[in-house]
């Protein structure tokens, strides 16, 4: 997607930089991939806390996999977040990748990537160390996969480039359905011992897929959401004319 | 052939954390069979060395931490 502010900063016949650089396709690619693995380890998550298993299919299959999934998933976004900071097409220094909603880019959008980041630490180590923590804290901490996955979701659909690309749509879907229907059984499951909190979930899960799902038209998919979505534009404005004074040609700043 | 020990690391369950998920019964049934109602009776003695892998293994895949894996002397 072409930037609004690179369209409006640049003159006619002038050279415009948009997203052409590789480490900005890898952003962009390690994104969706982390997006499906992230989904594929929820899912897993989701399946052990269910005690599925067949024949074919014991529980240490889905623990192992859950594990080396959560590893996988954990690498594209480690290459995802390095990949967003070197790259210069726009400004996100590291501690963005950390501290939510500080940055110029965005903030909302990308700040809920860096709240996906942390808990993704954080639910990893504490797994890494779960044989040396008492099962409640570790428990309580894994407790935030509820919360990882979906803003997760949110971060790709907020920021992502590629978000109105019909395969993008559909992956998105894709990875979204199974969740919602795995975690409404596990909640199901919940309900004979605490019904007042399944229900609770029940309700909250159908309420963020409508919310979600009005939102996503009117934002992402509705024209000029690079202008609507957050960047502090004054300093796009002045980035890109600094970027135009310096080598005349180009212009920067989505 | 000589079943080498390495410092007598044995295997114990605690059964009141012990929920039955079996995890460990599908990955050690060498040392770990599972009671009618699917807790687990472990092994008398220690563990042999080239099963310590897979019982590292089932105490840290274990959901509710309830497999121990202690080196008594």
């Amino acid at each position: 997607v072409i930037s609004t502010a690179a369209i409006l900063t640049a003159r006619p016949g002038a050279i415009v930089v948009t997203s052409s650089t590789p480490l900005w396709y890898t952003t962009r690619a390690t994104g969706l991939v982390a997006l499906v693995l992230l989904t594929l380890s929820m899912a897993l998550g989701l399946a052990s806390s269910l005690r599925f298993q067949s024949q074919e299919w014991p529980r240490f299959v889905t623990l192992g996999l859950h594990r080396n999934v959560s590893l996988l998933a954990l690498a594209f976004t480690v290459i995802h977040v390095l990949t967003t900071v070197l790259d210069n097409f726009v400004a996100i220094p590291l501690q963005d990748a950390f501290v939510p909603f500080i940055g110029t880019y965005r903030p909302l959008w990308v700040g809920f990537g860096a709240i996906g980041f942390d808990l993704m630490l954080a639910l990893i180590i504490t797994s890494l160390l779960r044989v040396r923590m008492t099962l409640r804290a570790w428990r309580l901490v894994h407790w935030g996969s509820y919360l990882c996955w979906p803003v997760a979701v949110l971060h790709g659909l907020g920021t992502g480039t590629d978000t109105p690309v019909r395969w993008v749509l559909l992956l998105t879907a894709a990875c979204v359905l199974p969740i919602v229907a795995l975690t409404v059984w596990r909640l199901a499951q919940a309900w004979p011992s605490r019904p007042v909190a399944a229900a609770a979930g029940i309700v909250m899960i159908l309420a963020t897929l409508i919310a979600g799902t009005a939102w996503l038209r009117s934002g992402p998919l509705a024209p000029h959401w690079s202008v609507r979505s957050g960047t502090k534009t004054a300093q796009a404005h002045k980035s890109a004319q600094a970027g135009q004074a310096a080598n005349g040609t180009s212009s920067t700043g989505q | 052939v000589a079943v080498a020990m390495t410092g007598r690391h044995e295997l114990r369950v605690n059964p009141i954390k012990c929920d039955a998920h079996g995890v460990c019964i599908e990955l050690l049934p060498e040392l770990i069979r599972s009671d009618p109602w699917g807790y687990p009776i472990i092994a008398p003695g220690p563990v042999p060395s080239q099963l310590l892998p897979l019982a590292k293994r089932a105490v840290a895949d274990c959901p509710t931490l309830a497999l121990l894996l202690t080196s008594g002397r």
